[in-house]
């Protein structure tokens, strides 16, 4: 069975909608809730206090981030000994200007004290392309092997606590996609890790990658049919099982868009996709999926393919050299082993990659360990010998272009939206952590 | 079948008092006596009258099943009065309920079922009815199993058997037991994508969600159930009742405007954490509307005395019980309230109905005894 289109570009439902009038009775009032009225702020409390104190303490400007306080400071001047704004250079002891949620400035020569609060490194929050924040099973369709017309935006808890954990270690931005059951999954959306519940809240960018997955994945547990069959004897059981599926339903998708009788649900996202207007995203780990993955890519004359957990792309270098895919490379492994298909992640693999000029981003897959989270991954990159530089980057700003959204997020840029990191040290340095974070200017970690 | 029903009877034998004349006298309820006109007046040391007010030495007047008037005025001279020692309320109205027998509420054979009729599975002989009834509850929604994805119109009943309204709410699930099964849909995108193409198709039933001639009854049990409901409805402009979630209290923000209102889930003793807890008293101190579903009669006051206890208001909740019942109930027109007009659905209890200790001495139904409690046969065992 196939299943039927969530709309192209749909949009977010907005709370704004009128409804029309069925029954006087159930119109619920639009009367502050009680226990959700806003609290006074306690800040005409503060600020009617006489001098008595205004000379010796700083106001305390920042409300706490609790539940019911209905003022949230959006506008800050934060400092910080080097401010990595990853578009540009480094500013040495600068100061990052929000206004309303927005970065308007970033400063140069503001030394500490000059602002509402001081920290030792500053850069964009992080952006993970690999988030595994997901409902497991419940957000996957699998009455079919290849589902494009799924969202995951139908299939997301926001009220997971992980959400926390990530955004709390400097993640702010994520493209969530789901498990990895079916050959072609559906649509990846991108997200804000903060924020109210809600949809339509934490969305950046709806529809921005078609996600799948090769290797053993969507084959496991999968066995063919006997006596009587029913959705757990499903195919693929295979590899080449999962390649078959995949190749046929691009297969069918051309032909779709050769004869619009043949169109199918959705077949149009397939269609972007050999179109380059929505990406592709595969996640093939071992070098045998990621040769598949390109083998695709060429016989479809696909335009853009990300492979993601791509673990061993450091054997396929030639071949992902040739077909401009990029990568999504796994957290880092002290071993080198990583879950996924038992691929062999080799700590060289970014020094390969930068070298051969294969466009590559960090991610954190949402580990809870500290050594896999995603603020760890540039120090590990840069002690596999990359430039700290590029390995801040590829945490940020290069992820933020992959899913085509570095106008809003990814950057220190005034204009874009006040995600930070707030770092006790050097980003890519082994010893330092992420102690701030701010999102949409709200500082949601405070470091003091 | 036909063995069946005996039994079913043989265990109910003071069922319609009106045909068991030898229990008039034996009770200060009235069974029998009337006036001339048909009409008689029970007078209560408390009336509720189901819209939050209550009123002490209150008297209710019955003509021909309908209340003709319900207040502290003095019954008409003439009439026959029967003094109850106790409250008297309107019948409990259940806005979701268990009452469909055994099987007949769960159809395994396809998730989407929008022609199903929850009517057609009635069995108005059942136990269950029986126990509601016994319970003071007058009038139930019948409302299938969460686990179809559209379960079919739900179906408003008396539990004397009366069918208020064959076709009410669309009964559609979004929560998780929607889609455990080994059918389509087994995930979200899925149920939510099927349900959205039918939406926006808008055949039958789901141009009448979609139009507001018709309310949606929408089972869900996680907050991101409720989220991702409200916005689907807010998506296709549906109204109608968001039924069992236990922690709506910690949404309810999002519910405004949404045109959404609240069937509180039922929970016994045990199984009631203090966030639960919190969370119904939140639902309850709100705006929301609200009101209360029924699995285990024995239990259907429970939600509501824990929130009573907690510090909820009772006029509140008495309006969960009643009025606000029957508007979610889409029968607010007939029951939920004593007033003129509205059928004479009602009960005798022996206190407060809000205090789970209070018990349930009479039922009446369109101003005919359906239940009346056994004498007290503890004496008889000396």
């Amino acid at each position: 069975m196939a299943y039927p289109l969530t709309g192209a570009q749909r949009t977010p439902p907005t709370h704004t909608v009128e409804l029309v009038d069925f029954d006087p009775n159930l119109t619920i009032s639009e009367l502050p809730l009680s226990g959700l009225a806003p609290r006074p702020s306690v800040l005409p409390m503060l600020s009617s206090i006489p001098l008595l104190f205004t000379a010796t303490i700083a106001l305390p400007v920042a409300l706490p981030n609790q539940e019911g306080t209905a003022e949230v400071q959006r506008s800050w001047t934060l400092t910080a000994d080097r401010i990595h704004t990853v578009s540009g250079d480094v500013v040495e002891g600068g100061a990052v200007v929000v206004v309303d949620g927005k970065i308007t400035a970033i400063t140069p020569g503001a030394s500490e004290g000059s602002g509402d609060l001081h920290v030792k490194a500053i850069t964009p929050g992080l952006i993970d392309m690999a988030c595994q924040v997901s409902l497991g099973l419940d957000a996957v369709e699998e009455t079919s092997e290849a589902t494009p017309s799924a969202s995951i935006l139908d299939a997301l808890n926001l009220f997971s606590p992980r959400w926390r954990s990530e955004l709390h270690s400097g993640v702010t931005t994520v493209l969530a996609t789901g498990p990895g059951r079916n050959v072609i999954g559906g649509l990846g959306a991108v997200v804000k890790t903060g924020g109210a519940p809600l949809v339509s809240e934490r969305l950046v960018q709806g529809d921005s990658v078609l996600w799948g997955t090769l290797g053993s994945e969507p084959s496991l547990g999968n066995r063919p049919a006997f006596g009587q069959p029913d959705l757990f004897n499903r195919r693929p059981s295979t590899r080449m099982g999962v390649e078959w599926v995949a190749r046929k339903t691009f297969y069918e998708a051309l032909r779709a868009k050769e004869d619009e009788s043949l169109a199918f649900l959705g077949s149009d996202r397939l269609t972007a996709v050999l179109a380059g207007e929505l990406p592709l995203l595969l996640r093939a780990s071992a070098t045998q999926d990621i040769r598949t993955a390109i083998y695709l890519k060429e016989e479809f004359e696909i335009p853009e393919l990300i492979l993601t957990s791509a673990a061993e792309s450091w054997r396929e270098l030639d071949m992902l050299e040739r077909s401009g895919a990029s990568v999504v490379l796994p957290p880092f492994a002290f071993d080198g082993r990583t879950a996924t298909d038992g691929g062999f992640f080799a700590w060289n693999t970014v020094t390969l990659l930068d070298e051969r000029g294969i466009r590559f981003a960090l991610s954190g897959q949402s580990g809870t360990r500290p050594d896999t989270r995603l603020a760890m991954q540039p120090a590990f990159a840069t002690r596999a010998g990359l430039d700290p530089a590029k390995a801040l980057a590829a945490a940020t700003l290069v992820p933020a272009q992959m899913l085509g959204v570095d106008a809003r997020v990814g950057s220190l840029d005034a204009g874009k939206d006040a995600d930070l990191a707030l770092w006790n040290g050097d980003p890519t340095a082994l010893g330092a952590r992420v102690v701030g974070v701010v999102l949409n200017g709200e500082l949601v970690l405070d470091p003091r | 079948m036909l063995l069946s029903t005996f039994a079913t009877l043989a265990l109910v034998p003071p069922a319609f008092a009106g045909m068991s004349p030898a229990l008039i006298g034996l009770n200060s309820a009235p069974t029998g006596p009337q006036d001339a006109a048909g009409a008689f007046a029970v007078q209560a040391e408390v009336l509720v009258l189901g819209d939050g007010t209550r009123i002490e030495d209150g008297v209710l007047v019955v003509r021909d099943g309908k209340v003709v008037s319900a207040g502290a005025a003095e019954a008409p001279a003439g009439m026959p009065v029967h003094a109850h020692k106790g409250f008297v309320s309107p019948g409990l109205v259940a806005a979701s309920s268990r009452l469909l027998p055994g099987d007949e509420a769960l159809d395994t054979t396809r998730p989407f079922l929008p022609e199903a009729r929850l009517i057609d599975g009635f069995d108005k002989q059942s136990l269950a009815v029986r126990a509601a009834l016994e319970a003071g509850v007058t009038t139930a929604v019948l409302a299938p199993t969460p686990n179809t994805v559209i379960g079919g119109l739900t179906a408003v009943v008396k539990t004397n058997g009366t069918v208020i309204k064959e076709d009410a709410h669309l009964a559609i699930s979004m929560q998780d037991s929607a889609i455990s099964g080994r059918t389509a849909p087994t995930g979200y995108p899925g149920l939510v994508a099927e349900l959205r193409k039918r939406l926006e198709a808008g055949e039958g039933v789901f141009g009448e969600l979609t139009s507001a001639k018709r309310l949606a009854f929408v089972r869900v049990d996680d907050r991101h159930d409720i989220t991702r409901a409200l916005d689907l409805g807010r998506e296709h402009s549906i109204r109608g009742v968001l039924v069992g979630p236990t922690l709506a209290g910690e949404v309810l923000e999002y519910m405004k405007g949404s045109g959404m209102a609240l069937v509180l889930p039922s929970y016994g003793g045990a199984e009631v954490s203090g966030r639960t807890l919190e969370s119904t008293l939140k639902v309850v101190k709100s705006e929301v509307r609200f009101a209360f579903s029924l699995a285990n009669p024995l239990e259907f006051r429970f939600p509501a005395a824990a929130a009573l206890r907690a510090g909820a208001e009772a006029p509140a909740i008495e309006r969960g019980f009643f009025a606000d019942g029957a508007t979610l109930a889409l029968a607010a027109d007939r029951v939920g309230t004593l007033e003129a007009g509205k059928d004479a659905d009602f009960v005798l209890w022996s206190g407060d109905p809000l205090a789970l200790t209070s018990r349930v001495e009479a039922v009446y139904i369109d101003g005919v005894s359906a239940y009346r409690r056994a004498k007290d046969t503890s004496d008889s065992h000396r």
